[in-house]
């Protein structure tokens, strides 16, 4: 008990400042082992056999065959792009002349995880990039199935992620189709390993059906995320204590701790 | 051999050993377990350094856990520091003869820093982050047959070190 009255004498400062320092001690650790477990993976394939180089050469014309069809709609996919840029161009005149905010934009920036730190109270994961690439504690970070989490901490060469089934993790987000805003908070993984989260104050007119889920996805107007990113299905929504609104279990990608590598969205007036 | 480097041998052994854990975990968390095992740094501390070296590695050992595990800071190092200094007075005042009373000791004191991080965690979900009960008792039977099988070899490990570097020692000396 003793020691427990010591460690909360112990100013919060002091404990950021030695937190800190460990964590930037302990990146190049996690890096390397990141870096030899890429290098294993590289080496290991040239072990392969004629069976496995025979399924990947049929995986690579398959793909090669979808890139040929893609790129016949070269011409008109050109086009759009033209037509949208001048409506964007048009669209910042209007917002210069009302006055209005102007919208934020995002780069991406792609990094590999190197070491996942998900236990019963805290998901997160670190990546090897930090402030030398301009990243910025809050930003968002997603993958190819929608929302992974925010940057939560960042050092000189690596970053902490705070998932998006952390339990303090709490977004603005909205159901697709639908603009009113509803909350989303992470709720952890399951013994089986599916990660889940919570949606709140969904107005009482939304429903949710096995059948038909709904998906819910971000909105800007938290300033992380741009709209429309996809977080999770709600297959159920129930009646909240209060009665006035609506709360349901969120289920997001099975993917989410198996990723490898994930995409930091860097706001564009973080750059020096 | 000197206490410095018994000292030196198993403050190495024990940061490697977390490395490795936190590798471990990184690895099977994709499947929904969790593996925390702090206790097991434990016993090769009370047997081969004394109260002020096992003192000093434990709590930096703890302190890498804290940070590791995103747990308040001092938390594992205060909790084993508590539990090292109860089992030096235990070990020195028992009989010795009886092997599975360390991995009972070890277990124990495990699953005593697992329930109480617990209940901390459910008083304050708000600092902590909220845990499940279901998901607490599966991690906590996970943790501990983990800890009951590989306890004992971590503790040999930590004499093939100690000898082995006692031998070299002798051999320089001839």
């Amino acid at each position: 008990m003793l020691f427990f009255i010591l460690c909360g004498f112990i100013p919060s400062a002091w404990k950021v400042v030695i937190q800190s320092s460990f964590n930037e001690f302990h990146a190049p650790l996690w890096e390397a082992s990141s870096r030899i477990a890429d290098l294993t993976d590289y080496w290991g394939h040239f072990s392969d056999s004629k069976k496995t180089l025979i399924e990947k050469g049929r995986d690579f014309q398959r793909i090669s065959h979808d890139q040929y069809l893609q790129s016949s709609t070269l011409e008109s996919q050109n086009k759009e792009l033209h037509r949208l840029k001048m409506v964007q161009s048009e669209l910042v005149v209007l917002q210069e002349s009302l006055g209005l905010e102007k919208i934020k934009s995002f780069s991406p920036i792609i990094s590999r995880i190197t070491i996942r730190s998900i236990t019963g109270w805290w998901q997160g994961f670190e990546i090897r990039k930090g402030r030398s690439n301009y990243l910025k504690d809050g930003m968002g970070v997603i993958f190819g199935g929608g929302v992974v989490g925010k940057l939560n901490w960042v050092g000189s060469n690596s970053s902490e992620v705070k998932m998006i089934t952390n339990p303090s993790f709490r977004i603005v987000a909205n159901f697709s189709g639908d603009e009113r805003p509803v909350t989303f908070q992470g709720n952890g993984i399951a013994i089986d390993g599916s990660p889940q989260g919570i949606v709140f104050d969904v107005p009482q007119d939304i429903v949710a059906s096995e059948k038909e889920p709904l998906l819910l996805v971000t909105t800007s107007l938290g300033g992380t995320f741009p709209d429309g990113l996809p977080i999770g299905r709600v297959f159920n929504l129930e009646g909240d204590k209060n009665g006035l609104f609506k709360s349901g279990q969120v289920f997001l990608d099975r993917k989410l701790n198996r990723l490898k590598e994930v995409t930091i969205l860097r706001m564009d007036d973080s750059m020096p | 051999m000197k206490p410095n480097q018994s000292f030196l041998i198993l403050l190495l052994l024990g940061f490697t050993f977390t490395i490795l854990l936190a590798l471990l975990n990184s690895a099977i968390t994709r499947i929904g377990i969790f593996i925390y095992i702090p206790s097991i740094l434990l016993f090769p501390m009370v047997v081969h350094l004394d109260r002020l070296r096992g003192s000093f590695v434990i709590f930096s050992l703890g302190i890498i856990m804290d940070t590791q595990l995103k747990m308040p800071l001092g938390f594992n190092s205060f909790s084993l520091m508590f539990f090292f200094l109860i089992a030096k007075d235990w070990f020195h005042s028992n009989e010795k003869d009886n092997a599975s009373r360390p991995t009972f000791f070890v277990v124990s004191a495990n699953a005593a820093m697992f329930t109480i991080w617990f209940i901390i965690c459910s008083i304050k979900p708000q600092y902590f982050g909220s845990w499940e009960l279901k998901t607490f008792l599966w991690n906590l039977l996970i943790s501990s047959l983990c800890l009951i099988l590989i306890s004992k070899w971590f503790f040999d490990i930590s004499l093939i070190l100690l000898s082995s570097k006692r031998s070299m020692g002798e051999k320089m000396k001839a």
